[in-house]
């Protein structure tokens, strides 16, 4: 076997001495992924203001315009912006193909970021009509996101586990901003559809519009928010969660592949959960919780097979950034038990059952994603920057380990205090105690800024000096 | 100029795996070295299939050996059968991951 072209590439990169990395065989340009992940983490940084602010977003039921504003800022600000980053990034390296289009990726992001701030900035002055314009705006983005990565897909063979997260994945982003703009829509009125002919353009887009709303205003409202967030959430990012995790665990801890039936069957079961719980809590039937407790079942079948994994695994201690992303995973269980107690036929709506409700969201987003998303940022973000600046001068020059790229104290400060800060945020919320909130948010606050600050440490090694030349000696643990 | 075996292993050892921070030699990925006059061959693994690590360590192979004095013609393979295990690894950096804290 003779090695591939990137790897022809890298040798003549160091060759000429050449500080141009190599390309990672077929993933983007690093600034493709890297400019998604810079403002994820700005967007999860305006959030612990936004709480001190506000506080009220979490001591009172979420459906008002702040709470609806911050959400969106973080489903999409943050968990979006890195989601999109890591798919841009992984989807061609996993599948060892080639990113269809930069172009198209690119397009994607500044469609992104116009259309996610202008929707938080208008869900906060609760501009319903403007919501529905920058909405579109981001929807086109990831149409072209989604168009992109199915046309990437499609020239690589088809990988069990990987693929069928990603697919589903993507077929639920759809869905979830279809129901989302439907939802935008049907919270608006429209008084030109009398006046404009549905044979003009504009005029077939406003009834269009008025059907939809007149359609969608059947429906239970609060049901209708939940149903679409539940298929954002777990159709789009749970599902990318467990996916891609059965690629990466075995890759970082150095473990056997997952079982092959067992990582499929729980992709399944958690797109029958999607599917069911849709409906029923669109519809709030009482079956609701058989969709939950299947949902529960297919991430407990996931959290058995990492526990396998992790079990057999050839690296006895685990590093940092692995063991984020491992607690993350440890706040599914609250979630999972939290999922089934709201989801019981007859439980009323009091105003403890409604705190308990933000207290879910609050544990899904910050404390599942949150915790998992960063402890794999730590993994991606340094490995990025080190392939594209020390991967040319591998063999011939002494080049840093990844860890050496970040400080380990600010990633440990940054853990316990993201780690305080999601305490803080869950007692005021019980508790309906403000104050608390904003202790939450500060400690909050003050874990990102490390992880701010780790990241500019990463990225300033790519303006590094050339690393130095190696004498002859043996390198690094070399036996005597 | 003759090469010696040492030589290539010494290379070898400049090859570093960054997730790991141990050197390709000591990790137990090269699987067999092979010399003959100044042609050298390179059997090796990667820890796990699909490494995105793959095609830079084998770069780096090229790299230290092709700068040795005495080599004209490197070539290298990698295999996944046999795959890698821990304990292929030499002790001490076995130790360093168990103490990578």
């Amino acid at each position: 076997m003779t090695p591939g072209n990137s790897a022809v590439q890298a040798a003549t990169a160091a060759r000429a001495g050449s500080v141009a990395g190599p390309a990672l065989q077929g993933s983007p340009a690093l600034h493709v992924p890297l400019r998604f992940f810079v403002v994820g983490w700005l967007a999860l940084m305006a959030l612990p203001p936004a709480l001190l602010l506000r506080p009220e977003v979490l001591t009172t039921y979420h459906y008002n315009q702040y709470v609806i504003a911050l959400t969106h800022l973080e489903v999409l600000g943050w968990i979006g912006s890195v989601v999109f980053g890591a798919l841009y990034q992984l989807v061609p390296v996993v599948l060892q193909t080639r990113l269809h289009s930069e172009r198209l990726a690119r397009w994607h992001f500044l469609c992104h970021l116009i259309g996610f701030t202008g929707m938080v900035w208008m869900f906060w002055e609760w501009d319903l009509k403007q919501v529905g314009h920058y909405g579109s705006v981001l929807a086109f983005g990831a149409g072209l996101g989604i168009y992109n990565l199915v046309r990437t897909m499609a020239r690589a063979p088809w990988q069990r586990g990987v693929s069928l997260a990603v697919a589903s994945a993507l077929f639920w982003l759809a869905v979830v901003l279809a129901v989302g703009l439907g939802v935008t829509a049907a919270k608006c009125t429209y008084e030109s559809a009398a006046r404009l002919s549905p044979a003009s353009p504009l005029g077939a887009l406003v009834h269009a519009l008025d059907a939809t709303a007149t359609y969608l205003k059947r429906f239970d409202q609060i049901g209708l928010m939940h149903a679409h967030a539940h298929v954002g959430v777990v159709g789009v990012y749970l599902m990318l969660l467990v996916g891609v995790s059965y690629k990466l665990v075995p890759l970082f801890a150095l473990s056997p592949s997952p079982h092959p039936t067992r990582s499929v069957v729980s992709l399944l079961l958690l797109n029958a959960a999607v599917i069911g719980s849709f409906f029923t809590i669109l519809h709030r039937s009482p079956w609701k919780v058989a969709f939950a407790a299947l949902g529960v079942l297919a991430i407990g079948l996931y959290l058995w097979e990492v526990l396998r994994l992790l079990r057999q695994r050839r690296r006895p201690v685990l590093d940092w950034p692995l063991r984020y992303f491992l607690t993350g995973l440890v706040w599914l269980g609250p979630v999972c038990g939290l999922a089934l107690y709201l989801s019981w036929p007859g439980l009323v709506l009091t105003p403890r059952v409604g705190q308990l409700e933000n207290l879910y969201g609050l544990w899904g987003l910050l404390g599942v994603l949150g915790f998992c998303l960063i402890g794999m940022l730590y993994k991606i973000v340094p490995f990025l920057v080190w392939y594209h600046r020390y991967g040319p001068w591998i063999g011939r020059q002494s080049v840093p380990a990844l860890e050496e790229l970040y400080r380990h104290g600010l990633l440990c400060a940054g853990y316990v205090l993201h780690l305080l800060g999601l305490v803080g945020l869950s007692l005021g919320t019980l508790l309906v105690h403000a104050p608390t909130v904003r202790y939450g948010a500060v400690c909050l606050g003050a874990g990102v800024l490390c992880h701010l600050l780790n990241t500019g440490h990463i990225l300033a090694h790519y303006f590094s000096k050339n690393p130095v030349p190696l004498d002859n000696a043996a390198h690094r643990t070399a036996v005597p | 100029m003759r090469i010696e075996e040492d030589q290539i292993w010494s290379a070898l050892r400049q090859v570093v795996d960054p997730e790991l921070n141990v050197n390709i030699v000591d990790l137990g990925l090269i699987y067999e070295l092979n010399l003959q006059d100044s042609s050298v061959r390179i059997r090796m693994t990667v820890t796990s299939p699909g490494c995105p690590l793959q095609d830079l360590l084998v770069a780096g192979v090229y790299r230290a050996l092709r700068d040795l004095p005495g080599v004209t013609d490197v070539e290298v393979e990698v295999v996944l059968d046999p795959p890698w295990h821990a304990g292929l690894m030499r002790s001490r950096p076995r130790e360093s991951l168990r103490h990578s804290d």
